[in-house]
Order: C-alpha cells, then sequence, then structure tokens
C-alpha cells in the first residue's frame, strides 16, 4: 500500500509560529498504520511547519512548485502515479481553512472519499475498511473502494514527534506544469474579531428548578424524570 | 415647485397603526407603512403561506431521531435571514419526520432526505432536491455530518463556499481564515456552513413547513458502504467525548453508591479536582480547567462546588443537574434541576428506584 499525506504548512493558532495541524499529524498516524510507503505531499516551497510535520514519522516530502490552482496541481500530479491511499487533515490551518481541498481534489480525481476517520484496517480486494469517529464517543464502521482519499479526525491518535526525523527528512521540490489561475477572493480581510456567541440557550435564565430537602426517595423520582425527559437513560 | 407629492402625516400614522390591542400601536416597515399587512386579529393562531417567492433559500437540516435540535434551529434561522421579506425557505430534512416543528423553525417548504444512502450519494441527491427550487444559498450546520455534506455538495456543483460564518446578514457573512487570526467578510456565498450559536433561531410567526415529494436518488456506482452508527459504552469513552457524565465532588463519601449507580445510568465518570488530587478517583476523570473540558450533553453534579475552574470544564454542556446540601452553591446556577440533600441519602435512593424499575 502506497499513502501519500497531504500537508498544507500552516500556523500555531495561538501563537502564529509554523507548526502544523493537528489532523494532519493524525492523518501521518493513520497513513504509518496502514503500512507500506508513506511520503508527504505539499504544494508551494518547503516551509518550516512540514519539517514538524514530517518528525511524526514522514520520511521524504515533495515540494511541488508551481503557479496557479494547487487542486489542478495536485490532480495531475497524483494522476501521474497515483497512490492506493491519499489522507488529508481536516482542514488547512492559516490559510483559507475551509477543508474543501481534498473534497474538491476527490471530485477532480473520481475519487471516493470519506472524513472524520479514527482508524483504518487492513485493505483487501481493493476495498479498505476505516472507523469514523461520531460526537459522543459514537463509531461508525465503513469500507471504501481503493484508491481514496481520507480526512483524518482530529481526536484520531497522533504519532509522537521525533526530533531526528524532523531534521533528517528529505524533503524535494518538483517542478511542475502551471495549472489554472483561480479567482480572487472576494470581500475583504482583517484582523479576527471575536464576537460572542449567542448566550441564553446553554444555561436556563434565571436558575433552574430547585428541590429544596426533598424526601430522598422524592428526590430519586425527580432526577430519573428529569433526565429521561432529557433522554439520557435510554427510555 | 418640485414635483413630489405632499405628505400627510396623519394618513401616514394612520396606515401605520396595527388594528387590535388597548394601546395605539405603529409599526413602520416601508417609509409610510404602505407594506404593512392588516393584522388577521389579537391571538388567533396565525401561519404565513408562501405560494411563489420571489427566490428560495434552503437550509439542510438534521434531525435524526424526528427532533430539531437548536442548532438546526438556528441553521433555518440563518436561511430566514438570507431569505428576508421576499424569499422562501426549504428546509432539506435528513432524518426522521420532524413534523410541524419545522414550520415552526421557519420552513416554508419541506423537501425529506434519506440518510441511509450514504455520504458519497449525498450530494446528487440533494442537487436533485435543490433543482426545483434553484435556491440563492444553502446554509448547512458545520456538524461533522452537516460540514461533509456541504463541502460534498460545493465540490459537486462548483457553486462557492463559506464555512464557519460567525456573523451573518442578507448582505455580508463574516468567516474566520489563517487559523482564526484574522477573519474574511463579504457577500453571502451559494453554499454556507454554520458553527453554533452564531444565528439566532427564527422567532416569527409559525410557517406553512408543506412536504414536498423526496427526489428520485439518482444511480451511482457503490464506492463505499457505511455501517450503522455505534454508540459508545459509557465506561469506554474517553471522558471528553462522553454525553453524559455523572462526577463526584468533595460532597460524595460513599463511592460504592456512586459506581454503582454510574454502572446503572451508563454515565461516565467524573471527579472534582479535590477529589482526584485525594486519590479518591483517578486523575483522568477530573472534569475543569487543569482536567478535562467536556462535551457532554448532560452533567449530573454530586457534592461539587462548581468552582469557576471547575465549571470551566462545562463548556458546551446543555444540561445540568446539581445534587448538594449547599442552596447556594455555584453549581445550582448553573444547573437546570438541583436538588438541596445528601448526596450520600439520594445515590442509594437512585439506587433502588433503577432496580426496582428493572
Ligand atoms: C489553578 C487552579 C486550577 C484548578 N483546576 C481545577 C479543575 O480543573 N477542576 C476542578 O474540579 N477544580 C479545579 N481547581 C480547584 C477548584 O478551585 C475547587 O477547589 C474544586 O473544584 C472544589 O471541588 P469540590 O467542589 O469537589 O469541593 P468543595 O469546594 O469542598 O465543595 C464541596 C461541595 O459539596 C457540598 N457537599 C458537602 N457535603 C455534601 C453532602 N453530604 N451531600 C451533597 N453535597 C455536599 C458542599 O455544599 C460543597 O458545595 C483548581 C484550582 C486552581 C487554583
Amino acid at each position: 500500500m502506497r499513502s501519500v499525506v497531504l500537508l498544507s504548512g500552516g500556523i500555531d493558532p495561538v501563537s502564529g509560529r509554523s507548526a502544523p495541524p493537528r489532523g494532519e499529524i493524525a492523518a501521518i498516524g493513520l497513513a504509518l498504520s496502514a503500512g507500506g510507503a508513506v511520503g508527504g505531499l505539499h504544494v508551494g516551497l518547503p516551509a518550516a511547519a512540514l519539517g514538524q510535520a514530517a518528525g511524526h514519522g514522514l520520511g521524504q516530502i515533495a515540494c511541488l512548485r508551481g503557479v496557479g490552482d494547487p487542486v489542478a496541481i495536485l490532480a495531475a500530479h497524483l494522476s501521474a502515479a497515483p497512490p492506493d491511499l491519499v489522507l488529508a487533515g481536516s482542514r488547512a490551518c492559516g490559510g483559507e481553512d475551509s477543508g474543501m481541498l481534498p473534497y474538491l481534489l476527490a471530485e477532480r480525481l473520481g475519487w471516493p472519499l470519506l472524513a472524520g476517520v479514527m482508524a483504518i484496517g487492513a485493505g483487501a480486494d481493493g476495498w479498505l475498511p476505516v472507523t469514523i469517529g461520531l460526537p459522543l464517543g459514537a463509531r461508525q464502521d465503513a469500507r471504501i473502494r481503493l484508491p481514496c482519499i481520507l480526512c483524518a479526525h482530529d481526536a484520531a491518535p497522533a504519532p509522537p514527534f521525533v526530533f531526528d526525523r524532523a531534521r533528517r527528512v528529505a524533503m524535494h521540490t518538483v517542478a511542475v506544469a502551471d495549472a489554472e489561475t483561480i479567482a480572487p477572493l472576494e470581500g475583504t480581510e482583517r484582523p479576527y474579531r471575536a464576537r460572542p456567541r449567542l448566550i441564553g440557550s446553554a444555561a436556563p435564565a434565571g436558575g433552574g428548578r430547585v428541590l429544596d430537602n426533598p424526601d430522598p426517595a422524592e428526590a430519586a423520582r425527580v432526577l430519573l424524570d428529569h433526565l429521561r425527559a432529557l433522554g439520557m437513560l435510554g427510555a | 415647485m418640485t414635483g413630489r407629492p405632499r405628505r400627510d402625516p396623519r394618513a401616514e400614522r394612520a396606515r401605520c397603526l396595527v388594528p387590535g390591542g388597548a394601546r395605539p400601536r405603529l409599526a413602520r416597515a416601508g417609509r409610510d407603512g404602505m407594506a404593512i399587512a392588516p393584522d388577521a386579529g389579537p391571538r388567533e393562531p396565525v401561519m404565513i403561506r408562501v405560494e411563489t417567492p420571489v427566490f428560495w433559500v434552503a437550509a439542510v437540516v438534521e434531525a435524526p431521531n424526528g427532533r430539531l435540535d437548536r442548532w438546526a434551529r438556528q441553521t433555518l434561522g440563518a436561511a430566514r435571514v438570507l431569505a428576508g421579506a421576499d424569499g422562501g425557505v426549504v428546509a432539506l430534512l435528513a432524518g426522521r419526520d420532524a413534523g410541524e416543528a419545522v414550520g415552526e423553525a421557519g420552513a416554508d417548504r419541506v423537501v425529506w432526505l434519506d440518510t441511509a444512502i450514504g455520504p458519497d450519494a449525498m450530494p446528487g441527491v440533494m442537487l436533485a432536491a435543490l433543482a426545483p427550487f434553484a435556491p440563492r444559498h444553502v446554509v448547512l450546520a458545520e456538524t461533522p455530518a452537516g460540514g461533509d455534506w456541504a463541502r460534498r455538495l460545493a465540490a459537486r456543483s462548483g457553486w462557492p463556499i463559506q464555512t464557519g460564518i460567525e456573523m451573518l446578514s442578507a448582505r455580508q457573512a463574516i468567516r474566520p481564515v489563517g487559523a482564526v487570526r484574522r477573519e474574511r467578510a463579504a457577500v453571502p456565498a451559494r453554499v454556507l456552513t454554520l458553527p453554533i450559536d452564531r444565528v439566532a433561531p427564527y422567532g416569527g410567526t409559525r410557517r406553512e413547513g408543506r412536504p414536498c415529494p423526496p427526489p428520485d436518488v439518482p444511480a451511482m456506482a457503490a464506492r463505499m458502504q457505511v455501517g450503522p452508527v455505534m454508540a459508545a459504552q459509557a465506561a469506554g469513552i474517553p471522558l471528553a467525548e462522553a454525553p453524559f457524565v455523572m462526577a463526584a465532588g468533595q460532597g460524595v463519601v460513599d463511592f460504592e453508591s456512586f459506581h454503582t449507580l454510574s454502572r446503572l445510568m451508563g454515565a461516565t465518570e467524573g471527579a472534582s479536582r479535590v477529589v482526584c488530587d485525594a486519590g479518591l478517583m483517578p486523575r483522568a476523570a477530573q472534569v475543569g480547567a487543569s482536567g478535562t473540558v467536556l462535551d457532554a450533553r448532560c452533567y449530573l453534579a454530586f457534592g461539587i462546588a462548581g468552582a469557576p475552574q471547575h465549571l470551566q470544564g462545562l463548556g458546551k454542556v446543555e444540561h445540568v443537574v446539581a445534587v448538594n446540601t449547599d442552596l447556594h452553591a455555584a453549581i445550582v446556577a448553573r444547573a437546570g434541576l438541583s436538588i438541596i440533600a445528601d448526596a450520600q441519602a439520594v445515590m442509594p435512593a437512585l439506587i433502588a428506584l433503577l432496580r426496582g424499575e428493572g
């Protein structure tokens, strides 16, 4: 099985220093668990965050140098020598951060895509079993036809960082044909302004119901009725 | 002389006057109140019916068990914001039929989508369902499923998409970019995704929510098979992901009952820092600023005071239930139900009740 992990570079949201997004580290972990050759792929010049990502288990990273739509550049490069598996994080961190790239790439390559992948199993007959992570700890088993694109769940296990691997990674630049240009983004960009979320829905307005010093049996009954009404006790 | 007609303030005021009610009430919607429709009468259940709106706005809402949660209502609210006075809202209801609730939440039409077809077929089905409406915008919640569908839809249709909108009006959508260090304000795109608690749900008069025939499912080669959702086993769920957490604080001394109760209720165990410091519960169970921040739907706290550092761990929890001897504990102010009683008495009573029931 040959896997390629898409790397976006990226910055840390708090410090602003270069750091790989959490999901891409999880994607490296998934690629390693699939076994076989694993390489990184990045559109653009070698960046500091790529080395840090490599520290989590990548031996080599190819940087595609070309002008234009990164989706088109990636699609051209991947269809020239298709790997079995392309892995990505849920979204970049430091760019447009929309999480659209894997979807656009899947559409262009005509490959199937699954997002929120927690673990992958052993592939057989051109199919790969995967486990999808859902909210509240729920899981879903799925099978997907190879070759495919998988987006790692942010909470998928992250392989440990080894400084020596980050130092030794082989980064090579590949000059590729220019692709079509993308339309400039609409609107204006400016520093982020935190806006308060709507309130009132999370906490009960003016406090909730209070039972002062009830009989224990009475308290237990009210409590269970309340939990049942919230759907927490299955019935 | 200009050719402008002379204003008649008295007549304008009379047009703005809303009929009914003891005190005069003026509603100045247009410049001169021409746009005001006469009220149907006080306190009569009314419903807004739209036949052919100028344009449509679609909202894809998830109702896995036939109930619209607040995120789904906010998604419909966002669609109403974009629809304004002239547009209609069509809800693509993914999941089970939610009945009249969809109309109350602001939908003029409802199209039911079968989610069992799997994510790969979703964009084709959504496009088939949207085609008769040619919506100006499609709004989805940035949930794992909704966010996935939105991106599949945008990739398939080529429609521009803006994700994670934090502020929305009919003319502008603001979303964070650049690792949430910058933001971009632009005209709302064709596809929009909405995080929770950013746009208010629709609070106006009930809408019709007329059911429309479901779309045909386009045939496609099976490229993936998705199995059933497996709910997590309470004990095995990491605290950060658990849906139902039951926690012990200093007020709990009877830990045997506590563990028995958590098993009976299917709740994941948590604790306050003092309890973990004392070695009565493992450190991994600590809830709060220096422990785990929960993603639970319900939090049941026994003998926990609700220190700020502890409450920080309850970030997104919707329902808090407290059992505490102190009526003035901070947790009581955060709780939807508080039982002012000894935890050591309430826990055995709960166990007895649960065992007695089966
Ligand atoms: C830097 C810092 C970080 C911290 N981080 C955390 C954190 O991550 N998580 C955390 O939990 N704390 C944290 N704390 C500690 C926090 O400030 C509180 O001390 C702690 O949460 C209090 O725990 P408690 O509510 O269990 O105990 P207490 O404050 O002792 O409260 C016990 C409560 O139980 C009630 N009670 C007593 N007897 C009974 C009974 N028989 N039946 C029912 N109720 C009874 C009392 O009325 C009281 O409300 C932090 C503190 C600091 C300084």
